[in-house]
């Protein structure tokens, strides 16, 4: 126990090369995976703002973790296929914001299965020091060009995805709320940006929200009502994330400017 | 002749928030065999004794390897005939032992309002016995001629060759993502054990909670680091007051759990095979290095990649701006000349929104 002896701390103070001593240690860690449409449609004013946007996020994530959580993003864009930014998750504190640029389709379907790929102890998500399960943020502006419900039911039977926290961002009129409730799991947790300062406020808040839920301690133990199982922890995290998306949504701060689709 | 070594540390969280440890670790070695245990509670209010928990976890355990181990030749007898058997079998016998430990104490132990905190009447009615103790359990015991290890939830079991190497025999599913764990307490723990045998005797078997591992950021540097602590076990003393203080350290930098840990080694074999596990050692430096070096070139490949996305970006914007300008100038001119200039629609912020996509 830590109240070992006097001689134990003699014989290290004594000992000058600990080996021990120049091991490295791992703050504790969190993936956000973002998932982010960047189809012919996206051109234009919502890719401005979108990159805009991302690049303004990051020093905002930095801000969550602090000393305690060391916060990994990984970025998927899809249109006509789908990409990884980096090749493996980049800590907040070391990422850079590639512009992305928008042509091609919406081969959401295909995403969802690199995305499955991915979410597995063999690959993003290897570090020791992962304490929570991911949050997994879709940003789209319209339906998927793929059969996306073949991608889905791939990655419903993945735990990860499963216990992570997920959250949707419909861009402009023409995104599927349907469908990005389908991905979610929960109507609640799906948003919808109509103007180029809904989409940039939405974004910030979004992630920042979600990042700040997902690296929250919840264990089995915080409902004594019942056994909680581990789907009722993530459910109590996803309905938190859905109560702060309406109270971003509800608040007098957020944005009433222009339509997407009259302004873009 | 048998050896064992045991560490715990109080976690940071638990020293902030002024709560017990929810670890325990403990070993024993006889001439015939050796146990090393850790146990992690799983703390917060529904798990309000599941320091106890974990201490039972450990105590039970050791206990049921002495009674199957009491008669060492006839266990391995039957160890080898069905180890898979035997394994299940002591599991099982654990499981039980450990209900009967908890449910006796809680029958002898009133809950007292502090512990219960904020617990009504009615919840604390619809919470399990077993769930109040709930705790993770990795286990490893070591004879002449074999060795094998448990692990029920979170933590790890390490175990080094007699050439020095390092390997985690039971392997993660991923059916218990982050900061969810199997518990002693589940209803189907038995199910959700898993564990390992060999008959090739091990230099060293080292078993840690996930205080531990959580606080190194790749599995590789984890093993690394077990082998360094079996490289130290020439001195057990220094090695405890040296995992002490590193241990500190981890939780309050990294986990910010409780770390446990426990090993065990025949001290013959250790002695003959010293050597390899101090050139291990010196192998699994290159190795970090070599890893520090390729994550740092990575991290240079991605600035490169950025920067010239930048300057690419750059380059087109002044491009932009050398075209506005011509374009001005030629207007300029052609006014100059009494031309009719056709009126044209303003696409400057059209064009300097695809720039910036």
């Amino acid at each position: 126990m830590e109240d070992f002896s006097t001689k134990a701390r003699e014989l290290i103070d004594l000992e000058d090369d600990d080996p021990l001593g120049a091991t490295g240690v791992s703050r504790k860690s969190l993936v956000i995976f973002f998932l982010i449409d960047t189809s012919g449609s996206m051109k234009g004013t919502k890719m401005g703002e979108l990159n805009t946007a991302m690049e303004e996020l990051m020093p905002e994530i930095r801000s969550i973790g602090e000393a305690d959580t060391d916060i990994k993003i990984a970025v998927l864009t899809f249109s006509t296929g789908c990409a990884w930014m980096y090749p493996e998750p980049i800590s907040v504190e070391e990422f850079e914001w590639a512009r992305l640029e928008a042509k091609g389709i919406t081969d959401l379907g295909m995403t969802f299965e690199e995305l499955n790929r991915k979410l597995s102890r063999s690959e993003f998500l290897n570090s020791p020091s992962l304490s929570f399960a991911p949050v997994i943020f879709l940003m789209t502006d319209g339906y998927p060009t793929d059969d996306y419900k073949a991608g889905l039911r791939k990655l419903q039977v993945n735990s990860w995805y499963r216990y992570g926290l997920k959250v949707a961002l419909g861009i402009g009129k023409e995104a599927n709320d349907d469908m990005l409730a389908e991905f979610t799991t929960n109507p609640d947790t799906v948003v919808h940006a109509y103007s180029g300062g809904q989409l940039a406020q939405l974004i910030k808040k979004i992630a920042v929200t979600s990042s700040q839920i997902g690296s929250k301690s919840m264990t089995l133990a915080d409902d004594v009502l019942k056994d909680l199982n581990e789907m009722d922890v993530i459910d109590k995290k996803q309905e938190q994330l859905a109560e702060q998306i309406k109270n971003i949504v509800d608040s007098d701060e957020y944005p009433k400017d222009v339509p997407f689709d009259s302004g873009w | 002749m048998f050896i064992g070594l045991n560490e715990t540390v109080r976690g940071a969280s638990h020293v902030d928030s002024g709560t017990v440890c929810q670890d325990y670790s403990a070993y024993k070695t006889t001439d015939g065999y050796a146990v090393a245990a850790v146990a992690d509670g799983h703390g917060s209010k529904k798990h309000f004794r599941s320091d106890f928990g974990a201490k039972s976890a450990v105590e039970v355990t050791i206990k049921a390897i002495d009674e199957f181990c009491a008669d060492i030749d006839e266990f391995e007898k039957k160890f080898m005939e069905d180890p898979d058997y035997l394994i299940t079998k002591i599991q099982k016998y654990i499981i039980k032992s450990w209900y009967d430990v908890v449910n006796e104490h809680y029958n002898n132990n009133e809950v007292k309002q502090e512990e219960r905190e904020k617990l009504t009447d009615e919840e604390l009615a619809a919470i399990k016995t077993e769930s109040i103790y709930g705790s993770t359990l990795i286990v490893a015991v070591l004879t002449e001629n074999l060795c094998f290890g448990m692990q029920l939830g979170d933590g790890s079991l390490v175990v080094i060759k007699q050439c020095g190497e390092s390997y985690m025999p039971i392997v993660d599913d991923e059916s218990c993502p982050a900061n969810l764990t199997a518990s002693l307490c589940n209803s189907n723990a038995i199910k959700m054990f898993g564990y390992f045998y060999t008959y090739d005797r091990p230099l060293t078997m080292i078993v840690s909670t996930d205080g531990l591992f959580t606080s190194f950021s790749s599995k590789e540097s984890f093993e690394e680091y077990n082998c360094l602590i079996a490289s130290q076990l020439d001195d057990p003393e220094l090695l405890k007051a040296r995992m002490n203080k590193n241990f500190v350290r981890r939780t309050n930098s990294g986990s910010r759990d409780d770390i446990s840990i426990a090993m065990i080694f025949e001290k013959e074999m250790f002695d003959e095979n010293y050597i390899n596990v101090q050139m291990q050692v010196d192998i699994n430096k290159n190795k970090a290095a070599i890893r520090e070096a390729e994550e740092k070139a990575k991290q240079l490949k991605r600035k490169a990649r950025v920067e010239q996305i930048r300057y690419e970006k750059r380059m087109m914007e002044e491009a932009e701006k050398r075209m506005l300008a011509q374009k001005a100038k030629l207007r300029e001119e052609m006014e100059s000349l009494e031309v009719e200039v056709p009126e044209e629609a303003d696409t400057s912020s059209e064009v300097v929104s695809d720039v910036s996509e």
